[in-house]
Order: structure tokens, then sequence, then C-alpha cells
């Protein structure tokens, strides 16, 4: 036995030298937040793509322009600019007086960087034309490169590797004036040229420390906050940057730091239930004991996410060639009530495939005429009309597959929406999975009848879901194309008035989501969140990006 | 003995090359690639990106490539900038100046985390796994063996099925449903331990107790199993016979021989253990290295995937070693061979 | 099914052994059987599954429900008897979020299907998966290190080298890599080709064919490695050097010599390795890819009810009880077969 003692002791012994504790001083105000679980995927503005990323980004290399985060409203990031009578050539005033600043972990303080000769380095136009250019090289192998690609003079033919990086339209006409020659005007192109992957990036840095340029220890930023540390799978910390100026959109911080914790949802709820996480996603399991709970109910904020949940069909495999029968599964399912047994979370249902919270979009209330309506009668008898021209019953359609990515979540939707259609239509249809990767292939190369993807916002335009993922030219899933839609989107895209772009848009929506029927909308996402009542925050409509420099601690 | 080792090793070599390369095909036969999207890409970022990764060179040079930079050690002079494609574990200098340093072992980038390298997760990530992972088996094997001695040398008693009733419950609730229990009642509701996290003593308690129990039932039982049978052995009442006590008999003479079971299948449970447990660790957040024997086949992280691989290979293959060593060490009567 | 005839092999074959092994005394078989019918707990274990495999063939005469039927309004409905064991849970009655129905035996689930009739249907792919794994593993993995043991030298070597391989790669590693294969491939394969055959099988057992290839193909080795092992500690023993010296054949010494002596710790460590296929079963739909929806399993439910468990512990913890129960019934089972099939217990009690 005293063999086990033994290597039980040695074992303990071991756990203890190795542990270390992370604690953070206690009169600091930081704030624990709960993303999801693995890691960052990057902190490089040119490679980021995913939520996690983006949010961290947003904090230390603020884009030209910056959303409010509530209202939409487009406002002034790290520039303010003016446009050509055109539309073509935007100049950006940068904002003076910012600072390339770095964590130093020695002194535990954020300092300003300072060049070879001791001066410190300011953002300037040169990092915002050397940033464009990086996120466009081809060589970077950005993944989000293709949004700014199009938009920029020359972008497109540089990233493809045709054209030269002097031919960009894009000039730093002296140390705080950037100028962006577009490629065609369009209505929301201050909000591309504000987004992440358009954020200045640090010259000497990157070409210092290459690849690991973003980790802690190399990484220099200029936001509002500054990454202090990041362990990897764990946790990332970003810490209040005191050299920030301060704007009216981008305020100095009044909290000190904020730290990522890397958790899957029930393990940061039971985090938050015992006090030790200040923010944290509502897990759907629970959501019935949290609304029910005096106490949770308070902490529980639903906020609009930035996504789209939808259905599409496979446009060449029958039944789903016809309009008539696409429709009929469309208004077969009754969506609030899948909101309020299954999804739970205050859910919209959704007739259109634009959110309906950009100044653009087109909304059900405004074009109800548009709205392809929940009638089983009428599902029934457009159903019955196509049986009745095919000369066949319900029973001799072909097998139907409805098809998702794995996913708990996913499988609850669908198995409701197939009882749905079993009750309402008559038609059995089977559900498949596929694993994800496995899935896209499939979706690209042979779509099922039915499968189903979400869309979440790059930027609050219509133009983001219905040209850039449903015009022909980008090759949407499942086989739809459609020359009315393509020609309504591309009228839409080059137009300046909001008003005159919603009914354009909205006409495309009736084609896409009503009389064509070639996706079924489902629902739009909320975010769930719980907060912690000693934290004083904004709710973000941004689906998924919080300003944390707007959020404060109580006492 | 040394030539035994030797020879395994030799063995070793080429089990991890026949793994990698089965693993190489394999991986790349399954649909989908790293750079499917929810929105596709467009064809000149796909290129840019198999450009990038090699991934677009014929299928034999990137296997040849990828085994070349794992084995064959690359001497540098001069200045030597790590980048996510030249990161080696083993770095020896040598006393040659201007910097001339063995480089061994590039197991490649990880095409998820963009600035990122296998060797890295090896680095950060596998210390936390093989910590848990020992905890995790100290107590399996201090419950587990003990819990099985008493029940062979108790048979049919209320001892016996009182171990064996624990040992059920140990294997028979998974560690999806153990893990948030535990995680409930002792990090939420008393508050005596955290609920996640990772670097204190505290935080090793509830998934090394959740990863044990389901272990140390499976050796109770085989130990129970092989003990009863070793008690009935001739050379076990000679040494009664002999006039040596009870507890002598059994530790010094039942006990080794009837470790030999035990021992086979603590091989594997080590190599598992050691090399990460996706539960647990998503359970308890815990930055560990079993997330990516899901995660990199998710994502099609090629070069994480074969590193996971070879991983958990060469740790079997060492674990099982041992337990032939062992083995033989246990029973005089086994030849190495 | 399987499982019967696995675990049943001694019972069912009495009759064929006893006769012409009655002649040399009492066979292995009807001697084992004697003593497994005196261990109370053995039997214990031996009704326990008959129940079950009983309760998964006739399902839909059991289940007071339908599997698949669901009445949204009453997700995650419970009786009050089942608010009242766990008291965490409280009715809306109660200022709390349970709607009470005794409609459902045990509660429903998030859908507001019967949780007692997914139970009972989910004890088919439980007990099929339990089958499989012990089928492929004892029926290769015996032969398969039984030859390489008594074998030795370079036989042995080389093919315990092949199980070192096999046995190299993270089961789950492989175990995904194959699904996602099979699931992709063979799904838009022509009528007519094995492909489609092998899908359909597949559709028709509700996505479970597909996981029953993969625990098959990567569950043998670790049975190969133990055989070897027993066979490498009996097969210097006297009695099978005595067997060797009157000229018993190699088959005939493995199999009527060797293969009683270790068949003890073999049986423990399979119906010990049992409930690791089920709870397998519970990880893979843990990371999405058990079962197809709505097929119910053991393991897709308390994998999904493990999510909910502080808010209605119902949902997991009846199937982790019926995963329990029939743990408990293969393990009691396991030792009384172990005890019974013990050679140096012959003739004992």
């Amino acid at each position: 036995m005293s063999k086990y003692l033994r290597f039980v002791g040695l074992a303990l012994v071991v756990m203890m030298l190795m542990s270390l504790t992370l604690g953070v001083s206690a009169q600091e105000k930081v704030v624990t937040f709960q993303f999801g679980p693995g890691d960052i995927p990057s902190l490089d503005p040119a490679l980021a793509t995913d939520t996690s990323s983006i949010q961290v980004i947003q904090e230390i290399f603020p884009g030209l322009t910056r959303l409010h985060e509530v209202t939409l409203e487009l406002q002034p990031g790290m520039a303010d600019w003016s446009l050509s009578d055109d539309g073509l050539v935007y100049t950006f005033n940068i904002l003076q007086g910012v600072p390339w600043v770095k964590y130093n972990a020695e002194s535990g303080a954020v300092e300003e960087v300072t060049d070879a000769d001791g001066n410190v380095r300011y953002v300037t136009a040169a990092d915002f034309v050397y940033g464009w250019q990086r996120t466009l090289d081809p060589a970077t192998a950005g993944d989000y490169a293709y949004v700014l690609a199009p938009w920029v003079a020359g972008g497109n033919a540089f990233n493809s590797g045709e054209g030269a990086v002097e031919d960009l339209g894009l000039v730093a006409l002296d140390d705080y004036t950037l100028q962006v020659t577009a490629s065609e005007p369009a209505g929301f192109l201050a909000n591309i040229f504000g987004m992440w992957m358009a954020a200045a990036q640090p010259s000497w840095a990157i070409e210092e420390y290459g690849d690991f340029w973003t980790e802690p220890e190399n990484i220099v930023s200029y936001g509002p906050f500054a990454l202090s540390e990041w362990l990897h799978e764990e946790s990332a910390t970003i810490i209040k940057n005191p050299f920030w100026v301060g704007t009216e959109a981008i305020p100095a911080s009044t909290i000190d730091a904020v730290q990522f914790l890397f958790l899957e949802e029930s393990a940061g709820f039971a985090n938050f239930e015992a006090g030790l996480l200040d923010v944290t996603a509502a897990p759907l399991a629970d959501l019935d004991r949290i609304k029910a709970d005096p106490t949770l109910s308070e902490q529980l904020s639903v906020g609009p996410g930035g996504c789209t949940y939808y259905y599409g069909y496979n446009l060449a495999k029958p039944p789903f060639d016809d309009a008539r029968v696409r429709r009929a599964f469309s208004m077969a399912i009754d969506r609030q009530s899948l909101i309020d047994n299954v999804l739970k979370g205050g859910q919209e249902p959704a007739f259109f495939f634009t959110r309906p919270n950009f100044s653009a979009s087109p909304t059900a209330e405004m074009y109800p005429q548009y709205v392809i309506g929940e009638d089983l009668d009428v599902a029934r008898g457009e159903l019955q009309s196509y049986l009745d021209e095919k000369g066949i019953t319900i029973d001799q359609l072909p097998p139907i597959t409805l098809m998702h990515n794995e996913s708990e979540a996913h499988a609850r939707i669908a198995q409701a929406i197939q009882q749905m259609w079993a009750e309402n239509l008559g038609v059995e249809v089977q559900i498949a999975t596929q694993e994800w990767a496995v899935y896209l292939q499939t979706l690209r190369e042979d779509a099922p009848q039915v499968w189903r993807l979400g869309w979440c916002l790059d930027y609050p335009d219509p133009h983001n879901f219905l040209w850039d993922v449903f015009h022909t030219s980008t090759n949407p899933r499942g086989n739809w194309s459609n020359a009315e839609f393509d020609a309504l989107v591309d009228e839409a895209k080059v137009l300046i008035d909001n008003d005159t772009r919603r009914d354009l848009y909205a006409d495309a929506e009736n084609i896409l989501s009503n009389t064509e029927a070639g996706i079924i909308p489902i629902y739009y996402y909320t975010s769930l969140a719980m907060t912690n009542p000693r934290i004083e925050r904004t709710y973000s409509q941004l689906g998924g990006t919080q300003y944390f420099e707007k959020w404060d601690i109580k006492g | 003995m040394a030539v035994f080792i030797f020879r395994r090793f030799l063995g070793m070599i080429v089990v991890l090359i026949l793994v990698s390369a089965i693993t190489f095909v394999l991986m790349r036969t399954v649909p989908g690639g790293p750079f499917d999207r929810e929105k596709a890409l467009p064809e000149q970022t796909i290129r840019q990106l198999e450009e990038k990764y090699h991934l677009n060179d014929p299928f034999f040079l990137q296997y040849t490539r990828y085994i070349g930079d794992i084995m064959v050690p690359r001497m540098t002079t001069g200045e030597f900038k790590r980048s996510v494609t030249e990161d080696y574990l083993i770095n020896i200098p040598l006393p040659f100046g201007d910097n001339t340093t063995i480089r061994w072992m590039n197991f490649g980038p990880s095409i998820k985390t963009r600035s990122r390298t296998v060797n890295d997760i090896f680095r950060d990530n596998l210390p936390v796994s093989f910590q848990l992972g020992m905890a995790a088996l100290a107590v399996a094997l201090t419950i587990g063996v003990p819990a099985g001695m008493i029940a062979a040398l108790n048979r049919n008693t209320g001892w016996d099925y009182a171990s064996m009733a624990i040992a059920i419950i140990g294997v028979s609730v998974p560690v999806i449903v153990m893990g948030p229990i535990l995680r409930y009642i002792f990090g939420v509701e008393l508050k005596l331990l955290p609920p996640t996290g990772w670097g204190t003593w505290q935080h090793v308690i509830m998934p090394a107790v959740s990863l044990g129990l389901a272990s140390s039932a499976l050796l109770a039982r085989l130990t129970r199993a092989s003990l009863l049978q070793v008690l009935n052995e001739d050379y076990i009442r000679t040494a009664r016979a002999k006039g040596l006590t009870e507890r002598a008999v059994i530790i010094m003479h039942a006990m080794k021989n009837a470790m030999i079971p035990v021992v086979t299948v603590i091989g594997p449970i080590f190599a598992a253990l050691v090399t990460g447990t996706f539960v647990a660790e998503l359970v308890f957040g815990i930055p560990g290295m079993g997330k990516f024997f899901i995660t990199s086949i998710t994502n099609r992280d090629y070069p994480v995937i074969m590193g996971t691989v070879l991983l958990y290979a060469a740790f079997l293959v060492i674990a099982n070693m041992l337990v032939d060593i062992t083995y033989a060490w246990l029973d005089p009567r086994i030849r190495y061979d | 099914m399987a499982v019967a005839e696995q675990k049943q092999g001694p019972v069912n074959s009495i009759p064929k052994l006893s006769t012409d092994e009655y002649i040399k005394g009492e066979s292995l078989w009807s001697d084992a059987w004697r003593r497994l019918r005196r261990n109370r707990a053995a039997l214990l274990g031996i009704v326990i599954i008959l129940i079950n495999i009983f309760a998964a063939v006739f399902a839909p005469f059991v289940a007071p429900k339908d599997f698949k039927t669901q009445v949204l309004v009453d997700n995650n409905a419970a009786p009050q008897w089942v608010i009242d064991v766990f008291p965490v849970m409280t009715s809306k009655e109660e200022g709390g979020y349970i709607t009470v129905s005794s409609e459902y035996p045990l509660g429903a689930d998030s859908l507001g299907r019967d949780l007692l009739s997914r139970i009972i249907y989910g004890a088919r792919v439980s007990l099929s998966v339990a089958a499989v794994g012990p089928a492929v593993a004892l029926l290769v993995g015996v032969i398969f290190g039984l030859t390489a043991g008594y074998a030795g030298g370079r036989v042995d070597n080389i093919m315990m080298r092949f199980v070192d391989i096999m046995y190299a790669f993270p089961t789950i590693l492989l175990i995904i890599l194959l699904m996602a294969y099979f699931r992709s491939s063979f799904n838009d394969s022509q009528p007519g080709t094995l492909a489609y055959t092998l899908n359909a099988i597949d559709t028709a057992f509700g996505g479970m064919f597909f996981i029953f290839i993969g625990i098959g193909i990567t569950s043998w080795m670790g049975m190969a490695r133990l055989t070897r092992g027993q066979v490498l500690s009996v097969r210097e023993k006297e009695y099978i050097e005595a067997a060797r010296s009157i000229g018993t054949g190699r088959s005939s010494i493995m199999i009527q010599h060797i293969l009683p002596n270790i068949l003890g710790p073999i049986i423990v460590s399979e119906t010990l390795t049992i409930p690791s296929y089920i709870s397998f079963e519970a990880f893979l739909s843990f990371i999405g890819l058990g079962v197809n929806p709505p097929t119910p399993s053991w393991g897709a439910m308390i994998s999904e009810g493990a999510r909910a468990i502080q808010t209605y512990p119902n949902q997991a913890i009846f199937p982790a009880l019926a995963l329990f129960f029939i743990m408990f019934a293969f393990n009691f089972l396991g030792d009384g077969l172990r005890d019974a099939l013990d050679p140096r217990m012959r003739g004992v009690d």
C-alpha cells in the first residue's frame, strides 16, 4: 500500500508546485466576460474572421469609422471623413495624438511605443495604408480581404495577384490624411472602410515579430484597451490604455480591464451563479428557470443578435423545383410556436431574410403584402395544386431529406419542424445530419432538398444580406438564381437614399422569401446574456461586439 | 533489457510512421477542408491559403515534407527567426559560434489559430493535460486497486458487494453527467472549489475525481478478478505453508502476479488520460490538449490532427513498452521478445 | 438481441456439449452453469438484461407513448412526484417553471416527448451498441490474442505490431473521421451500389450502423492485448507442458487448456468495457455524432439532459438510471461468469 501512498503524495506535491495564481487586484474595475470554448483564433486584423477575435480587435484596433452599438448610426472612429460629389473619393482626417502602445508585463503598465530615436510613434495615415495593403496582399491570405477588395479601386486586381500594390486607390496625403478611391459608389462604403480588416497595422512590429506579432509580449495597438495577457485556450485580458485620447464615439474607458474566459455556456453560467463571472451567455437549457427566478430574471437581458436563421432548398431537386411546394413548406412552419416552446429566447419570427434593424431594411410591418404568412389552408392548397398537376398523391412525393449540421439546437428545431410539416401538410421528411466541414462541402457540391444555415451581419446593411448571400455572382447555395432579384439588388447597391433602397430590397425580399420562396426565413437571433447587477453596461445591437469603454462598475 | 528497449524504440518509429501515413490519407480523404466557411470564400482566397499551407502540392510531396520536417534535424547558423512554418520543438545550441543550432521536430502551423504552431500547443496545453491525467490516474489507482483487493479478500461478503457497487456507479455515470453535478454541488452551491479553470490545486480536484472514478471501476474489478485467480495458485499455498503472514502472502506474492491484467489496461488509460479528455476540459474549462482531438477534425486543421495523433500514438507505444517491461518484472517467466 | 446470444452462450450450449463431454466427467459449461445458478447477484443480472431485451424488442407495446410525437406546449413537463423528488425543481403553481402534467410518468423532454417511452425505445440503441462492441472484441480480439500469445516469437511480434498500429490511433479521432467519411460519401450514392445499401441500412437504423462500424473497428485491440498477456502468463505452466508432452495439438491446447484458464479476466474485462461502449455512444452524442434525431438513445438523452442538469435533473438522471441498471446487470453477470468459469473452482462448492 505504501507504494500507492508515495505515488499519491508525489502527485500532490507535483500539482502544488505547478500551481500559480492568476488573480487581479481587487480595487481595480475588472469585468469578467465569457467567450465560447476554445482559443481566440487570431488577433491580427488582417486575418480575423470570428466574433471573439473581432470583439478584441475592435477594442484594441478601432477602425476609421465606428458603428454606434445601440443606434447602429455610423460615427467617426479613428477619423472623420468627407466624400466627393461623385461618391468615389473618401478623405479621412485621422485623429492626432494617438500613440501606439504596448503592455509592459514587468511594470504592469501600458507604455507608449517609441521609434529608434526615442520619439513616440503616433498612428498615422501611413499605418492605415500599410494595414490595407497588408490585408489585401495575396501573400497575407486573409479570409476577409474579399469584403474590402471589391470596393477599393484596384483592390480586386491586387488581391487576386494580378494588379500592383501601387495601383490601389489609397494615398496618405500627409501624416493624418488618408484618401481612398472607391471602385464604385455605394451608400455603405464608410461602414466597410471602418471594419476590422481595414484597421491601422504596425509595419515595424509585424516585420520584427512575423507571425507572432499578436502575442501579448509583442503586440502593439492603439485603441481604448491594450492586450495584457493571452493564455491560449484559457483566457485573454485587455487593460485600459491611458494614452487613448477619447472621442465622442470611443471615450476613454472607466473600467480598468476586461478578462475574457473561454468557457462553454453551461460552465460560464455555473461561474456566474457562483458569482465569479460578470457577463455570460444564458444557456437555453436553463432559460425557464432563469425567467422564473426573481433574482436571475432581473439579470437576464434579451437583445437582438446579428443573424438570421433560415432553411434553404435545393431548387434543382423535386419537389422543390416548384415554387408552390416551396411556399407551402414555408407557410406550414409555426414560427411563433417554435420560438415559444423550443427556442425560448424571445427571438422574432422572420419572414424576410434581411434583419429588420438597419436603416435600409424592409420589415414585415412596413410591407405586409410581401409577407408569406402562415395560412395552412393556402399552404395545403398550393401543395395540392402541385400534386394535382403532377397527378400524384402526397405519399407519392419523392422522399424528402432535411439536413443540418450536427448540433443539439439545430436538431431540436429540425425535429419540431419535421412534426409541423407532418401535421400541417401530411408530409413525412427524414432528418439527416453531417459534421460541419462535411456539411459545407455537401451544400457546395450537392445540396440536399432542404438544408439549414444562418447568416450574420458583417456590416448593418441589407446589401450584406441580400446581395452578398443571394446575388447570382456570389454562387448562392442550393441553385438559387433569379435575374429579377439580381437586378433589384444591383440597383439598390449603388443608390444612396435609404427610402428608395428599402423599397427595392422589399421587392427583392418578396421574390426571395415569398413568391419564389427560395428560402424559408425562420427567426432572427437574439443574444441572451446574464449580467451581474454591479455592471452598468450598454447592450450592443451588433450581434456580438461590445464596447467596454462605455461600461462601468458600480461601487 | 537494453537491446529490448532499443528494438522496441525502432518498432515505435515504424508504428509512428505507419500511423501518420494512415492518418494523413484518411484525413485528406474525408470531405471538407480547412477553408470551408458558411459563406464560401472566393476562389482566389482559397488559392492563396492553399499556397500558404502548401496544400496544393502533390499529395505525396506534402506527406514527405511533413515527415521530413519532423524527422530530419536541421542545422541553422546566424539569426533564426521563429515563424509558424519554422518552429522546432528541440533546439540544441552547438558550441561553434555564430549561433549554430541543431533544430529538430517541426510539427507545422495550426491553420485555425493563425499565430500558433502545433509545437506551441504541445508546449502550452500538453503539460496541463499531463498534470490532470496524472492526478486522475492517481485517483483511479488509489481507489481502484485497494477496492479490488478488499473485494477479492472478502469475497461474497458485504465488503465485496459494496466495493463493486461503488465501482459500477463510477463507471456507469459518465463524466458528462458527473462533471456538471460535481460542478454544481461543490462549485456553485457549496462554493468549496472553483467551478472551472486551471492553475491551483483546487482546480485539479473535481476533474481528477470525475475522470479517476470512471477508470477506478475498471481497475477495481480487474484487480478483484485477477487476485481471486491468483489466490488459488500453488505457490500461494506454498507461501502460506511456509508460515508467511497472510499480509505478506498477499502483498509479496499474490498482488505481484495479480497485477498483470491490471497493468495491461493502465497503459492505454495512461495514454488516454495524459493526452487530454475532451469532456472534462469542456465542463471544467481546462486549457488542455483533449479538445484538439475533436476540434482539429471539425476545423480540418490538418497539422493539428497529425500532431495530436502522433502524440497520442507515441504516448501509447511508450506506455505499452513500459507495460511489457513491467510484465517481465512481475512474472519472470515472461521473456522479452 | 445479440446480447442474449452473446451472454447466454454458455447456457445455450449445455445440451450440445453435454452429450460427448459427460463421458469424461462433468463438462466445463454445465459445471459453470450449475455454479452460476447459485449466484443470486448474477441471476439478478440476467433477469435485468432479459427485461431490457424484452422492453427493447416489444417497445411499441410496452411504451405508453410514441417516442417521437411532440406536444410542444408540454416541453419539459414533469409529474408532481418528480418535482417532489428533485428539490431544485419547482412547479409553475409555486412560482417555478415546471409544467405539472401526470401525462408523463417520468416527465417530458424539451420537445414535449415522453421520457419513459424514449428510455424504453432507447434501450434498442444502447443494447445494440453494448452487443456489437463485445461481439467484435471477443470474436476478433480473443482469437487474435490467443494465436499471437501461444505462437510466440516472430508471429507474435508481427501480430502485436499490427495491434500496436491499430491501437495507436486515438479511438475518438478514428471514429469521427470514419463517421464523417461514411456519412458523406455514402449520402448521395446511386441506388444499387454498396454505398447506397450501407447508407440505406444506416438510415434504417437511425444512424446507428456507422457507429457500430466505428466501435467494431476500434474495440478488439485491447482484448487482443489482454488475451495475449494472459496466454503468456499461463502457457509456461506445468499443465500446459504436460498437455504438450502427451502430444496434444496446438489448437486443442489453446481451446481446451489455455482458453478456460484465461476466460475469467477476459469476461470480466469485457463486461467492464460494455459500459464504456455505451458511454462512448453518449460521448458521440455529446459532440453531435450520435444517432439521427428523433431516434432516442440513452447516450443522447443523457448528454442532452446533462446540459440541463440544474434545471431539469430528471431528464439526465432517469436515462442515467437505466444505464446504471444495465451496467449493474452486466457487471454482476460478468463476475458470476468469472467465478463459474474459473477451472480451479470446479468441483468446489
